[in-house]
């Protein structure tokens, strides 16, 4: 973990929400932890004391609000461990109701707050706590006459908290009648949660006294598994030495429009209508890197995966065999279930435990279509950028809409996320359909500039010589030299 | 050491407002019915009253007709603030109303110039 400033963090049990606050909390501050109902604020804060319960800090919980038997319940089935976290359970007791326990001849602040402090005072001096939780701060508010006194009443029990040996979480419960931005003021940082139809995100507010890695990160809650923090991909990743050898196709006409190959470690968008060969030309490049030992991942949003082997295995790629050596594995990627980050997470996790060379994302409309999220270019480009400084090759089959007509590269503009553009194209001769294939860029060196012919026979992919005696190619109707 | 009579159908306030005025140093007298009520006017004990009327029906103004004629001095405690419940209790001999959540300084203020 990277330690960008000085102060010793604690981590919050989190491996994602670590990443994001580069460590963890600063020990003796106060953070609050906002958002609506359902958020999971709550469980944020058991996974910071679960983790301090593993490693045997006295860690406290005070609830104000939910009875402790039922946080214990929900903490279990989110798989959390909190035998040794110990509870402050402040919350009203059915006796409340039943045993006429209502009062309204003085207010809340004159009757309950004295009770509270002195026993979370007795508590905190008992036990001693290295992780506090406050769940929630808002049930203060609540005890104090006016604002200005529940300012004092929180500042004052924060910093005895502190000063006492612990670092603190607090939730608040924000309303339009009882907005949380006072304690906003008191925090020494701020993570603040939110749900929408894209998926549940977080973001650092403030955190004084650290840097954090700053904008919205995707988060799951997980039964057995309790949140789980995909942070968004940097583009500043660590690099790693990048040799940006020449990767063949294995088909000479096709490594001569690229004067040798792609390089390693760059993106390539093969862009085309439907039908004309984008995934198996991707899986011509990946067969020769199994050849050659690398280990490639297709992602594939659309098509089935056996869909994918039968097609491979008809065009002569020997894709069970890649399969079994476990140069090649096929991943199925199901509509809706990801967000940018949890895909993005996928992706970097297999290429950092796995070694994978070659990355597909099969298609750049498919990825559009089933991960859930906004901005979703942005998001791509940041995986790719990701891979790229991994040394990571990425193909991006891209479907374009027009079979023939005019020239597009894909439908969105994605192009510049490219180092190189392959187009693939119909073409219509002599009441024929036929294919094209040309290169459109290569931002690493030369390549040929013409078009040629692109067969896929039951023996493999067929590359002709340049069509060197045609004109409007990419129109889809071409016209022969001679004629015109 | 004077007596406060205080009157309420919760009895939590009760209690609430028996430990306040006994931390202040008053004994105190706790009613929750028109029973205990009657009970304690028998042998009415008691230098000032507090008449939470929250949960009681109209036969209270006669309790509070009582306590004037008795000369007690009485203040009645109130949920809201409300014109015909101020005008029923001065008239019956009510010293003012009291609106609750009561404010405890004011309070304080109260129970000493009623002691007085």
């Amino acid at each position: 973990m990277k330690n960008h400033n000085k102060g010793v963090k604690l981590s919050s049990g989190i491996k994602g929400l670590d990443e994001i606050l580069y460590g963890g909390f600063l020990e003796y501050n106060s953070y609050l932890i906002t958002g609506g109902p359902g958020n999971g604020k709550t469980t944020f804060c058991l996974h910071f004391l679960e983790e301090g319960s593993k490693k045997g800090e006295p860690c406290l919980f005070v609830t104000l609000g939910e009875k402790e038997e039922q946080i214990r319940k929900n903490a279990g089935k989110l798989g959390l461990k909190l035998e040794n976290v110990h509870f402050l359970d402040l919350s009203p007791s059915s006796k409340f109701f039943i045993e006429l326990e209502y009062y309204d001849i003085f207010s809340p602040a004159e009757v309950e707050r004295e009770p509270v402090t002195q026993a979370i005072k007795e508590k905190v001096e008992a036990l001693k706590p290295k992780r506090v939780v406050i769940d929630s701060m808002t049930h203060f508010r609540y005890l104090a006459t006016d604002v200005f006194q529940f300012r004092r009443q929180v500042l004052s029990f924060l910093r005895f908290l502190t000063e006492n040996g612990a670092t603190v979480l607090f939730t608040a419960e924000a309303s339009a009648e009882a907005p949380d931005s006072d304690l906003r003021f008191l925090a020494d940082g701020i993570i603040e949660l939110s749900f929408s139809e894209i998926g549940r995100q977080l973001e650092v507010k403030k955190y004084r006294g650290s840097d954090y890695f700053p904008g919205q990160h995707y988060y799951e809650i997980k039964n057995n598994r309790g949140i789980v923090v995909f942070p968004r991909l940097l583009f500043t990743e660590k690099e790693v030495n990048i040799n940006f050898e020449k990767l063949s196709s294995g088909i000479p006409e096709i490594d001569e429009l690229l004067y040798g190959g792609i390089e390693r470690g760059t993106v390539t968008i093969i862009s085309g209508p439907s039908g004309t060969g984008k995934t198996t030309l991707g899986l011509q490049f990946i067969k020769e890197a199994s050849g050659r030992g690398e280990r490639s991942v297709v992602y594939t949003f659309e098509e089935s995966v056996e869909k994918i082997i039968e097609r491979a295995l008809s065009t002569n790629i020997p894709i069970k065999s890649m399969i079994d050596k476990g140069t090649l594995e096929i991943k199925k990627i199901e509509p809706l279930i990801y967000t940018p980050c949890s895909f993005a997470q996928l992706v970097k996790e297999d290429v950092e435990k796995r070694k994978t060379k070659i990355v597909m994302i099969d298609s750049t409309s498919g990825y559009k279509l089933s991960v859930r999220g906004a901005d979703l270019t942005t998001h791509l480009h940041a995986l790719c950028k990701y891979l790229n400084n991994q040394g990571v090759t990425v193909f991006l089959p891209t479907e374009t809409k027009k079979i023939t007509g005019e020239f597009q590269i894909a439908q969105e503009d994605i192009s510049y996320l490219a180092d190189n553009v392959i187009i693939l194209r119909y073409m219509e001769i002599k009441g024929e359909l036929r294919r094209a294939i040309g290169v459109l860029k290569k931002r690493l060196g030369d390549f040929e500039k013409t078009l040629r012919e692109f067969q896929i026979t039951k023996y493999g992919i067929k590359v002709g010589e340049p069509l060197k005696n045609m004109q409007n190619i990419l129109s889809g109707a071409p016209i022969s030299i001679e004629e015109t | 050491m004077k007596t406060i009579l205080i009157l309420s159908k919760l009895i939590k306030n009760l209690e609430l407002m028996a430990d306040f005025l006994q931390k202040q140093g008053y004994n105190t007298i706790k009613a929750s019915s028109y029973e205990d009520l009657d009970k304690i006017l028998i042998d009415p004990y008691f230098d000032i009253a507090f008449i939470d009327i929250a949960g009681y029906d109209n036969n209270i103004w006669d309790y509070c007709e009582k306590l004037r004629l008795l000369n007690k001095p009485f203040y009645i405690l109130s949920s809201c603030n409300n014109p015909k419940i101020n005008e029923e209790s001065l008239t019956r001999g009510a010293k003012g109303v009291i609106v609750k959540p009561i404010v405890i300084k004011e309070f304080l203020a109260i129970i000493k110039s009623l002691a007085r």
